[in-house]
């Protein structure tokens, strides 16, 4: 990293990615035994997710298992690992190693197997059976079954447990043990999204024995390829490699140790110093030649996370009328934001699904809606618009704040005044959707296992961050219908006439995809990002020599 | 002598109270409702309600301040907000990356300080002395957080001296918990040595002029014995004050210096419970913090009467 380029970064931008790189993480490649599962799931996605990876790994996995494996995150997650009732969107990557799921995304977006090995919805898609995998362990020695996953299927379901996972799985009306490798669930509403939604906390699978207790948070008990041994909050979590795995694959590493480094000099310093194996790399911070000037390799993923401005449109009227939501799409120079704030490592969108993501309408380019402030204006006088005038609250985080402050810019030169309201990150949810008191909302939105998860978060007239309840012509039918599909081939044209009638309403006005990039040492091999949510699952990373 | 520690520690137990009420009022005041975080954005009402009456965030104000200041004085400061572990765990899980932290700094500090300060009094208007001042006044001068950087960039990455990052506990390895903490904690003393070195000249000069230690001069007493056992001896009332308040500054310090070096203490801690709204752990932290520096100075108001029998007598 350039030495006096680091030193004019002050700490207190550092510190800031409490946020953004929670939005980092890696993948796995090895989608388990994926290849020798059946699943009644459609691969019919052409798109590949993979398609922004930068350089392939340069290391050959080791036969054996060595070595211990130390990660560093910065995402703010490292507190508790209830997977189902944390609400904390950005701690996943703590879980993985410990929790393993139902299903998993593969490299190119599809759902594959994991802890189930097939599924299949019946004919009136009224119900959805799960096949599960035999002989898997949890590691207190208890077995994995039908009657261990309906536990966890309940659980997840439970709103007075799982404040984190219980709407996803609304349309799960009942859980049936069919036989003992069998579970059924029966659906009060259509169910498409399910199996990629158990490809997210919904679907990892806690040890009944350990489920209820006071240490579940804390301690994990999963199936996962690493056994939890000693948690040290907001520091460290350590793990040893879980000799009863059920994926004789992995885990390639005797040790593992998930280190929490908020600070991303620290995190790169600590990478460098070869204090840790790798970890995520702020791109706000630095440039990737940051990071290779010291010799380290980078992984990259766009993930489906996206840096949006949300509105309230019960609180400003004028926001309600999607043609000057449009003018303020067009003033903003998504390209000028990207390059600006993160070294070009944005990249801008007017669609709110990412690049590689089935949902993903391809006719809707970066410049759907142009960046053209003069038409901008013409659209606002000949709406009548003047003055308008709105408050938008902010993470007090310098980089959130600088952000804001860049989309201000942008909007003062149609015309329109957006004061930023730098607020403290526990305030943001209870001011815009709790209380519904702020007029609008910039923040980085996480990425999602599944589009109707997305959709549901936050453009249907309930969803949380919809607090004005505005209504998009067709999109709740649209919802649907999407939902009914069963498979990505009958579910993508839906979205993509989604994604058309987000991106002419501007409901939201989504700005850019963030990339999720990893920093790593060279002899950390098998380093990739999840190809929908973008975080790591350090556990597939193995060290060579 | 003994009268005297007894008043000083009777006035501490007000201060105590008073730290205990104003960590506990503060951060009531502070905005933000820890409720509505751990219930998600997809709660009801009578959800966030419930994880309310659940932390006991319903009760009125004085009834949670007499909960917890009972449960705190037998030890007992709570747990956090998101992972349920008790506080007192964490801090204790902690406390020894920032004491030793700042035990090394504070030593570091008075180890530069004290010797530079003492030349430069001694030997005022000379060169060195003149040498010593502009040290001294750049090392006041320098913000933590850049000779921070700076060392760990550049003693720690580019030449590859030192470690840049981390902790090691002393039990793990003795020498690599010194390696790893000698970068910090230069860091963390730039500041004080030179405020310590300034307080030690002023005090040295001001005593080397008194009568006792021209007389002591006179009586053909060495250089040594007239610095150490007349001159020093006396200029150290406002060092061991300035001693006794680095402690605070230094604890204060330690939450930048443990971001940027990577060390797990109670500083980077506290940032995360900051932004958690992580209550029962910044409550418990200043609680214990503000009774280390009180007792410090309460140490410190003592010390004054070993060194000035007048101080004993009234």
């Amino acid at each position: 990293m350039k030495f006096d380029r680091m030193m004019t970064r002050p700490l207190a931008v550092a510190l800031c990615l409490l946020l953004i790189a929670a939005a980092c993480g890696d993948s796995d490649d090895d989608a388990g035994d994926a290849t020798e599962a059946t699943t009644e799931a459609d691969a019919a996605s052409e798109t590949t997710a993979g398609d922004d990876a930068a350089d392939e790994p340069t290391t050959t996995a080791p036969e054996g298992r060595s070595g211990t494996l130390r990660w560093a995150l910065g995402s703010n997650g490292a507190n508790f690992f209830d997977p189902h009732a944390t609400t904390n969107p950005f701690g996943r990557s703590w879980m993985y190693p410990f929790y393993d799921r139902l299903t998993q995304i593969d490299d190119s977006g599809e759902v594959q197997p994991m802890l189930a090995t097939a599924w299949e919805f019946d004919a009136d898609g009224s119900s959805l059976t799960f096949t599960l995998r035999e002989g898997v362990l949890f590691h207190d020695g208890t077995s994995f079954d039908a009657e261990a996953a309906k536990l966890n299927l309940d659980r997840a379901r439970n709103p007075d447990v799982a404040a984190g996972t219980f709407v996803d799985l609304l349309a799960v009306e009942s859980v049936d043990v069919v036989d003992p490798m069998t579970v059924r669930l029966n659906l009060s509403a259509p169910g498409g999204a399910l199996p990629a939604i158990l490809s997210d906390q919904a679907g990892m699978m806690i040890s009944p024995a350990a489920m209820d207790s006071d240490d579940i948070g804390t301690m994990p008990v999963g199936t996962g390829p690493f056994v939890a041994t000693e948690f040290r909050v907001d520091e460290v979590m350590l793990g040893e490699a879980f000799d009863d795995y059920w994926d004789s694959e992995f885990p390639k590493v005797d040790n593992i140790e998930l280190r929490f480094i908020l600070d991303p000099v620290a995190r790169l310093n600590a990478t460098a110093s070869g204090e840790v194996d790798g970890g995520v790399l702020d791109v706000v911070t630095f440039t990737r030649s940051d990071a290779e000037d010291e010799g380290l390799e980078l992984t990259e993923r766009f993930s489906t996370a996206l840096y949006q401005l949300f509105f309230n449109t019960e609180r400003v009227p004028e926001l309600a009328n999607p043609a000057v939501r449009r003018a303020m799409a067009m003033a903003i120079d998504q390209e000028a934001f990207g390059a600006a704030l993160f070294n070009g490592e944005c990249k801008a969108t007017d669609q709110v699904f990412g690049e590689g993501w089935y949902p993903r309408n391809p006719d809707i380019g970066a410049d759907y809606h142009p960046f053209d402030p003069e038409a901008a204006r013409a659209i606002l006088e000949a709406e009548g618009v003047t003055d308008l005038e709105f408050t938008a609250i902010t993470a007090n985080i310098p980089s959130f704040v600088a952000m804001a402050e860049a989309i201000q810019a942008f909007l003062a030169d149609i015309g329109i005044t957006m004061d930023v309201a730098p607020t403290p990150i526990p305030e943001l949810i209870a001011g815009f959707v709790v209380n519904k008191t702020a007029d609008a909302y910039w923040s980085l939105n996480p990425g999602a296992a599944d589009p109707a998860k997305f959709v549901a978060t936050i453009w249907l007239p309930q969803s949380p961050f919809n607090p004005g309840g505005y209504e998009v012509p067709g999109l709740v039918e649209l919802h649907q219908q999407a939902q009914e599909g069963t498979t990505e081939s009958e579910r993508a044209p839906v979205y993509q006439e989604m994604a058309q009638v987000l991106a002419d309403e501007q409901l939201t006005i989504a700005v850019c995809t963030p990339a999720s990039l990893m920093a790593h040492r060279p002899e950390a091999g098998g380093v990739a990002l999840l190809s929908t949510l973008g975080d790591v699952d350090a556990s597939r990373i193995f060290l060579d020599g | 002598m003994l009268r005297l520690v007894a008043r000083r520690l009777l006035r501490v137990i007000p201060l105590l109270l008073l730290v205990t009420l104003i960590a506990f009022g503060l951060l009531n005041l502070v905005p933000g409702d820890p409720a509505v975080q751990i219930a998600g954005e997809f709660a009801t009402a009578e959800q966030i309600e419930a994880v309310r009456t659940d932390l006991g965030l319903d009760q009125p104000w004085l009834a949670r301040y007499g909960s917890w200041l009972g449960s705190a004085v037998q030890g007992d400061l709570g747990e956090s907000l998101f992972s349920g572990v008790p506080v007192r765990t964490q801090i204790w899980d902690r406390l020894p990356a920032t004491v030793s932290l700042i035990g090394w700094a504070l030593m570091l500090s008075a180890l530069i300080g004290i010797p530079a300060g003492t030349v430069a009094g001694w030997r005022e208007g000379s060169a060195i002395d003149r040498f010593l001042t502009v040290g001294t006044t750049i090392g006041v001068a320098i913000p933590v957080f850049v000779s921070a950087l700076v060392l760990a960039l550049l003693v720690g990455l580019k030449l590859g001296w030192l470690p840049a990052t981390g902790y090691v506990g002393i039990t793990e390895s003795p020498w690599e918990w010194a390696r790893r903490l000698i970068l910090p904690s230069i860091a963390l003393a730039f500041t004080g040595a030179a405020e310590i070195a300034r307080q030690t000249r002023a005090g040295v000069i001001e005593v080397k002029k008194q009568d006792f230690v021209r007389a002591a001069r006179a009586n053909g007493l060495t250089t040594w014995q007239v610095l150490g056992k007349h001159t020093l001896k006396n200029a150290m009332i406002p060092v061991v004050t300035v001693v006794g308040l680095q402690i605070g500054r230094l604890f204060g310090l330690s939450v930048l210096v443990e971001q940027i070096f990577n060390i797990p203490g109670l500083g980077s801690r506290l940032i995360t419970a900051v932004f958690e709204n992580d209550i029962p752990f910044i409550q418990g932290t200043v609680l214990m913090l503000g009774t280390v520096i009180i007792l410090v100075n309460a140490a410190i108001d003592i010390s004054y009467g070993y060194f000035n029998p007048r101080v004993r007598e009234s």
